[in-house]
């Protein structure tokens, strides 16, 4: 990662958000834009400006709405946005089943027991290492 | 005692049941594995960040996620499939067509909407129940589809054959778990039947889409 990417880390749990904010902090190349614990305040803040963004799936207790398809018609807004979406829940079969137009700037990462700052930089490298990779049609 | 306060009863008495049993793997499982790991860290057993770390991770993903999603599958504001996969498990052959998964992708244009999520899946959740208590092992089956603007499912079961003609289950001798089904049809304005053929019975229920 040679430059320097904004990010954008969107939890409605202080402590994680806190966590995700201090590793990107540690990590070269990483910038923290901004910290949000809503879709709304998020949203209110130029969303586009940053060029990555990690979220949860659920940002309130007993949601029944997701922030997905906000984060994905930003991603189709604008190109070179990556988005990470970090979740406790289990998603495979609904991942594989996302529009493939969009998974070179989409990825999930699951908060199991093997979820850990280095693989979370892991994933970041690999989602920003496409940054200019073709759209798939 | 009249039907409908007989089925109030049954209604108390399995919450009753259910708060027992999540107190019991509340204190028995996860309050007991949670001492047991503090009295290792105290006799210096545990000493290493990884070795504490490792057994915090098994208590989450054995004894707290199962729990949470009993309670409630959480992922039924993202995805019905998601939260099927993990109800059945190895259980129940389960499977759901390609137009089932393309409204149940959030944003999609016709899709679901939050309490219907919840109704296919306590739907599926009831009958799946049903037929893994009252089915033949390993004959349990649940399929998802699209048809005419409506999500049909469908669950289908051989009946163990000690279970007597008058035991059966059918939509007139309705056992508690059909008539939580039925509740949850009657909320979502669908509609269900109950069939039986060859010794197999196959639940039928049909929830209406939403356009948006």
């Amino acid at each position: 990662m040679n430059e320097e990417y904004l990010v954008a880390v969107i939890d409605d749990h202080a402590d994680f958000r806190d966590m995700l904010s201090d590793f990107i902090n540690q990590a070269p190349g990483l910038t923290l834009n901004g910290s949000y614990e809503s879709l709304d305040s998020f949203m209110s803040d130029h969303p586009l400006q940053h060029d990555l963004i990690l979220s949860d799936l659920l940002l309130e207790p007993g949601a029944t709405t997701t922030p997905l398809p906000t984060l994905l018609e930003l991603s189709t807004a604008k190109p070179e946005l990556r988005v990470l979406i970090v979740t406790s829940l289990k998603l495979d079969r609904f991942i594989t089943a996302l529009p493939p137009e969009l998974s070179h700037q989409v990825h999930f990462l699951m908060k199991n027991s093997s979820f850990s700052k280095e693989q979370l930089l892991l994933e970041i490298e690999s989602l920003l290492s496409n940054v200019d990779a073709p759209v798939l049609e | 005692m009249n039907a409908s306060q007989e089925f109030s009863q049954r209604i108390t008495d399995a919450q009753l049941a259910t708060r027992r049993q999540f107190a019991e793997f509340i204190h028995g499982e996860i309050q007991g594995r949670l001492l047991y790991i503090t009295s290792l860290i105290r006799q210096g057993k545990l000493q290493q960040p990884e070795e504490i770390a490792q057994h915090l991770d098994d208590l989450i993903e054995k004894s707290v996620r199962p729990l949470a999603h009993r309670i409630y599958p959480a992922e039924i504001a993202i995805s019905v499939t998601s939260a099927l996969d993990t109800l059945c498990g190895d259980a129940v052959h389960w499977s759901t067509s390609d137009s089932f998964a393309a409204i149940d992708i959030v944003g999609a244009k016709v899709g679901l909407n939050h309490s219907q999520r919840e109704c296919i899946y306590f739907i599926c959740l009831e009958g799946v129940n049903n037929a893994l208590k009252h089915g033949e092992p390993g004959t349990a089956e649940l399929t998802l589809d699209v048809k005419d603007d409506y999500v049909t499912i469908q669950v289908t079961n051989k009946v163990l054959p000690q279970l007597s003609a008058q035991h059966k289950p059918s939509k007139s001798n309705i056992s508690f778990g059909l008539r939580t089904i039925e509740s949850w049809v009657t909320r979502c304005n669908g509609n269900w039947q109950l069939t039986e053929s060859d010794n197999l019975y196959t639940l039928s229920a049909s929830v209406g889409l939403t356009h948006e």
